[in-house]
């Protein structure tokens, strides 16, 4: 397998023109946010978002500086502190929201994956977000969705290797379907290991759909990273505060703007990414 | 009647651990810690053969944790992925857990979008899944709150459908479960009457009458609610010991 290791400063050229991203990992856990802080910096407009079923900061980050134009998630927050105020912002912004919920999302990726024209849904219930909803079709008698395809797949996991492989410690959520799902797949782990070492371990999502990996410790931050640190939900709950009082730009002055993933760790603090580590243990 | 030293969170989680029974697969939501907790503390008491999943990804989780899908190692038994988790809604469980910024006197709930008084509309969360609400063989509704702002007349937006959703039963809607069979809040716990109502049938909070009739959205009818059982020392020992020794449902 080929070497698809690539550093910080590549990154950039592989995000650019992607018009419709998804973002791997689930809720506070595995989230892409050092390749979401490369996107914000290239100055992307204009975004169609979807993810695993339940979002948090990377997709808040995004709405919150106005970069996405459609949205499709099933649930957006910042887990036990609340709702996310870059979708509360968004929302009285013109955003077009996608209802959807995890059948119905993980349906299309699932569509997309199989490279089939639908996935059958056969138990839908009855509820606003499925009643009328225009991304639930017919066709020869069966409902059901079509496929979710998107140019760019923004995956993290906590170790993988040179040529793409990825080893998950806890759950891979839907980054194997979203994978599968995506013209491109760009990948950031904490750590790179040898080939030995995630083939002794497991792969969770094989090399060969991966394009790109990004050697990123602390990637996930300010997200966890299942089996090496959990969520900094000090730092959310000031990105919170800082967003619902307007003071994003500030935010992305700070956090988002750093030519280097050592830059970014010397201004979170080592110490503090540390403490984040020993409580995932 | 109920012990005093036991928090809302905790009374919350044992009277929904007394509904679970062994052999159940129950779900609880991402961020749902009082079901699982309820779920942990059953298969300690009386349910060793429930299976849980926990965010519908770990199996029997063994350690409650401050944040699920945040890193935590909550050490589960299994981990699943997004795959399994489509299948096994499609399959179908025995018991779900929902809450919602709005419950309402059918039973449906409101994740999605509020009216406030303003006018405007303040956008929820949302949620992951919706399709355990009739793919679940029963539904269990609880909310820390007993205030008139969560439970409501109607709901502005039904993100799952409890007892009349359009005008409809749940068997006119040909939804084949039989939906939310209970509704623990942080004073009453309720169940719906053969026409879908949630009653109430047992006060568990400190609350009198006219205070928790006033925070309802609806009529409640006479002050002739029986207390609940109270809660015995031996739950809370075991809850606070085995299930919860970080107290985070004191917190």
């Amino acid at each position: 397998m080929g070497n698809r290791l690539v550093t910080f400063s590549e990154v950039p050229k592989l995000l650019s023109g992607a018009r419709s991203v998804t973002l791997g990992g689930m809720l506070l856990e595995n989230r892409p946010a050092t390749l979401v802080r490369a996107l914000l910096r290239e100055g992307v407009k204009d975004l169609f978002v979807t993810s695993a079923p339940a979002a948090s900061w990377d997709a808040d980050i995004l709405l919150a500086t106005e970069r996405v134009a459609r949205i499709r998630i099933p649930h957006i927050s910042l887990g036990s502190l609340g709702l996310a105020p870059g979708l509360r912002r968004a929302v009285g912004q013109g955003l077009t929201i996608d209802e959807v919920d995890e059948a119905t999302l993980i349906g299309g990726y699932m569509a997309a994956a199989a490279n089939s024209r639908l996935q059958v849904l056969d138990h839908l219930g009855r509820n606003d977000v499925l009643d009328g909803n225009p991304l639930i079709v017919e066709s020869g008698g069966l409902r059901g969705v079509e496929p979710l395809r998107v140019d760019l797949a923004l995956i993290h996991a906590p170790l993988g290797d040179a040529s793409g492989n990825l080893c998950h410690f806890g759950s891979r959520y839907a980054d194997l379907l979203m994978a599968r799902s995506a013209r491109v797949v760009v990948a950031q782990v904490d750590r790179i290991v040898p080939r030995t070492t995630t083939a002794r371990m497991g792969i969770s999502v094989p090399g060969y759909l991966v394009d790109a990996i990004l050697e990123a410790p602390y990637g996930a931050h300010p997200t966890g990273s299942a089996g090496a640190y959990v969520a900094d939900m000090d730092h959310l709950d000031g990105y919170r505060s800082q967003v619902t009082a307007g003071d994003v730009d500030e935010y992305l002055k700070r956090f988002c703007n750093h030519e280097s993933v050592d830059a970014y760790i010397a201004e979170v603090g080592e110490a503090r990414l540390e403490h984040l580590a020993r409580l995932a243990a | 009647m109920t012990t005093p030293e036991a928090s809302v969170k905790e009374r919350i989680a044992i009277l929904l651990s007394r509904e679970l029974e062994d052999d159940w697969v129950a779900c609880t939501g991402v961020g749902s810690t009082i079901p699982l907790a309820a779920c942990m503390l059953a298969q300690a008491a009386h349910a060793p053969s429930l299976t849980v999943l926990a965010g519908g990804i770990f199996v029997d989780p063994r350690r409650l944790v401050p944040e699920f899908c945040a890193g935590y190692d909550a050490q589960p038994e299994h981990i699943a992925d997004m795959s399994d988790l489509f299948a096994i809604t499609e399959l179908g469980i025995d018991v779900i857990f929902y809450s919602g910024m709005q419950i309402d006197h059918h039973a449906n709930i409101n994740l999605h979008r509020v009216k406030m008084s303003s006018g405007s509309v303040l956008r929820g969360p949302g949620i992951a899944n919706t399709s355990f609400g009739h793919t679940a063989r029963r539904v269990f509704l609880w909310t820390e709150r007993h205030d008139a702002r969560t439970l409501r007349e109607n709901v502005d937006f039904v993100s799952v459908a409890g007892h009349r959703y359009k005008g409809l039963t749940r068997q006119e809607l040909g939804l084949p479960n039989q939906g939310p069979t209970i509704l623990v809040t942080s004073e009453v716990l309720f169940r719906p009457d053969h026409e879908g109502l949630l009653q109430p049938v047992g006060i568990h909070g400190s609350a009198d009458w006219s205070s928790v009739s006033a925070a309802t959205g609806w009529e409640l009818g006479p002050a002739d609610v029986p207390t609940l059982d109270p809660i015995e020392d031996a739950e809370l020992t075991l809850l606070r010991k085995v299930v919860d020794p970080m107290g985070m449902l004191r917190r």
